[in-house]
This record gives structure tokens, sequence and C-alpha cells, in this order.
């Protein structure tokens, strides 16, 4: 079966290509419907994820941070992010009506009204307050096309191997941006590892692996309700813009 | 006889049979929580099992579930769910109400001049003597409560962005939480109300330089003892200091702050004052500035990943200085693209 996938997968390349001389390979494109279908259509999910971060230090000097994410979204309105790493140990929940970003390190949090879907929620969130969800990117429905509505290239560039595991590797890029992806070569063809390149910004790296995918399993509804820890305290926030 | 014999020696034998079996058979019954059909089984007949009476019965539950909230074979608790019992005594904060009820955080904006919009909060009166206020020391100057001077010196470390603005400061982010300070006996927090002040209370007035009409701007501000005082219907509450506020006198609790390599500031109550011929006159605050406690009427706000202290336009980022907990004013620009 995976034999004939790839063979498959190669056939489109030739066709792909010969068909035109666009920059965008529709073998690559084929991978991203796939794995946003899959995305699409799963009703609950939890994964953990690994993620490294350049962010500028003191020295002016690219200083990589590192971060452990574990991530549970039931469809459509419930979402919880633990994270712990050099940024801190917090974490976010999201019943469908209120987000909270609660720091265990600072013992404060902020509960804002949200939207009533994840996705909705993520750019609302992100907007506003400059919440980032990690891996949100790859689960937005309308990946591939924001893929090729931003990038001007995007490729195949053949099967390897990360953590053991076969993956479809996908590269897209453009002037500012590279954006790679590395898509499990299992029958779900979920996201193994993905890494964005930021050029503009002395080639600051943002790299995430995700392990543990556990698809359409039932979560109970009390772990997206968030209860305030004894004397956390309440406190503002300030609106992006 | 022989048959009979025979017939003795199987009945014999089935009972012994029976005596072998039957205690496994038994055994396994207590796992067997249906009736069994037909199966007829002798037990005892006072058996003394502690059981509630009083179990729900089946036909209690609701017969109209909602159709979206369960799948069709809908999954049940491991433990049949949790025994909560009605009078434990806890006392759990209000916050872990029902989500509906939850109190939200407040969204603040940069654009938000909160600058003398102090809370009028404190409903503590105090004395009850008559006013004798001296005018002769009536002073005109410019509003500018919490707008921040630029540092001295350039920022040697980059600064953090968030929403299309720089947040620089010199020391690095080192969180500790907000805790108002009191600076001794005579300090008096925004927002505190009395109804009558000191004969030796000034009265100092200010003008807003943005409207035409200075004198219907005027505001007139009542100083004692390093407060400084608004009049209300019923007295008199407690205020941020305005900037250009001249004063003879500041109470012997101020610190000095160093705001550049010559000049240093004195701090009181949240106010920074520069010293001159005439006293003293209280000035915007500088950009770098450490200081050591926050007074209240402050607020936490999450800025991106950081936690600030924020007093009308003026951040305070938190920092540790040899070991104890400092606050540094925040220089706050707009990202130039």
């Amino acid at each position: 079966m995976k034999n004939i996938f790839i063979l498959l997968l190669s056939f489109t390349t030739v066709s792909g290509f010969s068909q035109n001389e666009s920059k965008i390979d529709t073998v690559a494109v084929d991978l991203l419907d796939k794995m946003s279908s899959v995305i699409g259509e799963l009703t609950s999910v939890t994964f953990n994820l690994e993620t490294s971060t350049d962010v500028l230090n003191d020295l002016f000097e690219n200083e990589r941070q590192f971060g452990t994410h574990q991530v549970h979204m039931v469809g459509p309105d419930k979402m919880a992010v633990h994270s712990r790493g050099d940024k801190g140990n917090r974490a976010i929940w999201y019943n469908g009506e209120l987000v909270t970003y609660y720091s265990f390190d600072e013992n404060n949090y902020v509960t804002v009204e949200a939207p009533d879907n994840i996705i909705t929620m993520i750019d609302s969130m992100n907007a506003k307050f400059g919440m980032k969800f990690p891996a949100a990117d790859l689960f937005y429905p309308s990946l591939t096309d924001d893929v090729l509505n931003y990038f001007d290239n995007l490729k195949y560039l053949g099967m390897k191997v990360v953590d053991g595991e076969e993956c479809f590797h996908v590269m897209s890029s453009n002037a500012d941006t590279t954006f790679q992806l590395w898509i499990s070569n299992t029958a779900l063809f979920l996201p193994k590892r993905y890494l964005f390149i930021d050029k503009k910004n002395g080639y600051q790296q943002y790299q995430g692996t995700f392990t543990n995918w556990n698809i359409n399993i039932d979560l109970p509804e009390s772990m997206f309700n968030f209860s305030p820890p004894a004397n956390a305290k309440l406190i503002s926030i300030l609106a992006k813009s | 006889m022989i048959i009979s014999k025979h017939i003795k020696l199987t009945i014999v034998f089935f009972f012994g049979l029976v005596l072998m079996v039957l205690p496994e058979q038994l055994e396994a019954q207590r796992m067997r929580h249906s009736t069994g059909g037909s199966r007829n089984v002798s037990r005892p007949p006072s058996r003394n099992v502690s059981r509630p009476t009083s179990r729900p019965k089946p036909a209690a539950r609701p017969t109209s579930r909602p159709s979206t909230s369960r799948p069709t074979t809908a999954k049940r608790p491991i433990n049949g769910g949790t025994n909560r019992a009605t009078t434990r005594d806890v006392n759990r904060p209000s916050s872990t109400n029902r989500t509906t009820n939850r109190k939200t955080s407040n969204v603040t904006n940069r654009t938000t001049n909160r600058s003398g919009t102090a809370k009028i909060g404190n409903t503590n009166r105090v004395g009850n003597n008559n006013i004798n206020i001296d005018r002769s020391r009536n002073v005109n100057i410019n509003r500018r409560n919490t707008v921040v001077r630029p540092s001295y010196r350039p920022y040697r470390r980059p600064p953090y962005r968030y929403g299309g603005y720089h947040y620089y400061c010199h020391r690095p982010y080192y969180y500790h939480p907000y805790t108002p300070y009191y600076w001794g006996p005579y300090y008096r927090p925004w927002g505190y109300f009395v109804t009558s002040l000191a004969t030796t209370a000034i009265i100092v007035s200010i003008v807003n330089d943005s409207s035409d009409k200075k004198e219907e701007n005027k505001e007139e501000y009542h100083y004692e003892n390093g407060t400084y005082y608004m009049k209300t219907e019923d007295g008199f509450v407690a205020v941020q200091a305005p900037v250009g506020a001249q004063v003879p006198e500041i109470p012997k609790e101020a610190e000095k702050v160093k705001v550049s390599d010559k000049d240093e500031n004195y701090y009181y109550g949240g106010a920074f004052y520069a010293q001159n011929e005439e006293g003293y006159i209280v000035v915007p605050a500088t950009a770098g500035t450490i200081v050591p406690n926050l007074p209240e009427g402050g607020e936490e706000v999450k800025i991106g990943d950081q936690t600030y202290v924020q007093f009308g336009e003026t951040y305070y980022q938190p920092i540790q200085v040899d070991g104890k907990d400092m606050y540094e004013i925040v220089e706050v620009k707009p990202v130039e693209e």
C-alpha cells in the first residue's frame, strides 16, 4: 500500500511538472490536502509537542529555547494547552465561552470572552492579545490554500526519517520565510514535525515535533474549565491595538 | 439386594460429588448479579449486606436526554461518578462558580489615558476640622501626570515587542507580585477620603494646556504631607501627584532615585520630585529609573508573556537588583517599520 502510494505520488509529480513550469509541486499540494482533510475530520485529539524557538537574547544573539506542550482539543469549542519550558510553566483553557491564560510561575491569570469555535478563538486571541497556540497553523482548515497564497514555492522533497518514523518532507518558501513540514507516512497522514525559518530576522528557527497522537477519544468536559488555584490573581490584559 | 446396594453406592457417590462441587459454585455466584432465569438457588434468608435502603430506582432517570450531548451508545464513568458530600466544609473561591458567572479580565488599551482617574473607593472619614487654607500659595502649572521621559542612556538589551510597540528596559524581566507599599504614618493612598484638611495644607492649581479656556480647566489640588487631594462634595479625596506641582517640602520617607548620571529625584508615594530653589517640584517619571516600591492604584497587566504594573501611561517592569525585588520604568516606543 505504501509503495503504491509512493508510486502514485511519483506519477503526480511528473505530471504536475510536465503540465506547467510552476514552482508549485502538486505532490506537496496533495500531501497537504491529505493531512488537512484528516485533521478536518477529527472530532477530538490530543498530542504532545516539543518545540524549539530562537529568541534574540541580551547579547543580540539567537538563543534557542525549548518547550513541551500537551494539547487537548474537542470539536468544535474545547481546548486545553499545558506548556512547560524556558518560557515558563503556563496553560490555556478554552471551554467555548471563555479563554483563560494562567501562569503557574506567577500564579496570575487572565480570562476573556472568546468566540465559539477553536479556530476563530485562536485567530481572535492571537490578533487581540498575541496569545500563541503551539502548532496552531497546521490546524487551520484552509492550510493548503494558505500555504499556496503565502509562499511562492512549494515542493515535495522526498521520504525522510524523523525520530525513526518515515515521513513525507514538504517545503515551501518565499523571500521572508521557509516552512518545512514532515508528514507521517501512516494511514492518517498526521504531521510529525514542522520548521519555520524567519529569513528577515537572523534566520531564527521555530520547530515543533509531534508525539503521542490520540484521535477521536472521549475527553471530560470539565478538563476545559479553569478553576483558579488558591491565591491566584485575576489581572488585566493589554490589547495589541 | 445387589441392586439396592448399587443404588446406595450411587447415592453416596452423588452426594460426595455435590459436596466437592458446590463450594466452588457458591463462590462464583457472588459475581452473578442477574437473576439467572429459572435457576433456583437457596440463599440464606437473613443475609446482612450493608446497602443503602433507598437506592435510586432506574425509573427515576430522565427519559428525555439531549440528543446532542451524548453519543447513541452512552458511556458512563468507570466508577459510577464521583460521590460528593452535600455538606462538604470547603471554602471555595467565588470564581469557581459556573463559567458564565466568572469574572473576566479588564482589557486595557494603550491609548487609554487613565491619568487623573484615581478610584474613589475609600470611605474612611477622618476628623471634623474646619478648613483653613492659605490661598496665597496657589501655583499654576501643566498637567502631565503619567508621561514618561526617555532614558538618559541607550539600552543595551533588545526590547520586548508587543502589539506594534517596543518595551525597553535596562534590566531583565523578573516577576514578583505587585504589593502596594505604604510610606510611613502620613502616607495616604489614592482614593483616601477625608472630610477636612489640616491648616497646614496648601493649594496647588494645575492648568490643562490642551484647552484654550485655561481658567475653566484649572484644577485645584490640596497638598498635605506628601499627599494631594481634590475637593469633592463631601470632602477631599487623595489623588495622584500632578506633574508640575511645586511644594515647599516632602516627607522624610522620600527616597533618592537615580534618573541620570548626574541627576537624582526624590520618590515618594509614586511621585517623582526634583529639588529646586522653592522646594520640590513633581516631575514626570524617567524611563530606566529603578524604584523599590509602588503605591496603591496600579494594576497588573499582562502584556504578551510578561506582566507589568500600569499607572496610567506608565509601565513598571518587575526586576530584581542584588536579590531585592524592584521595578524599572519602561520606555515604550512604537515599532519603526
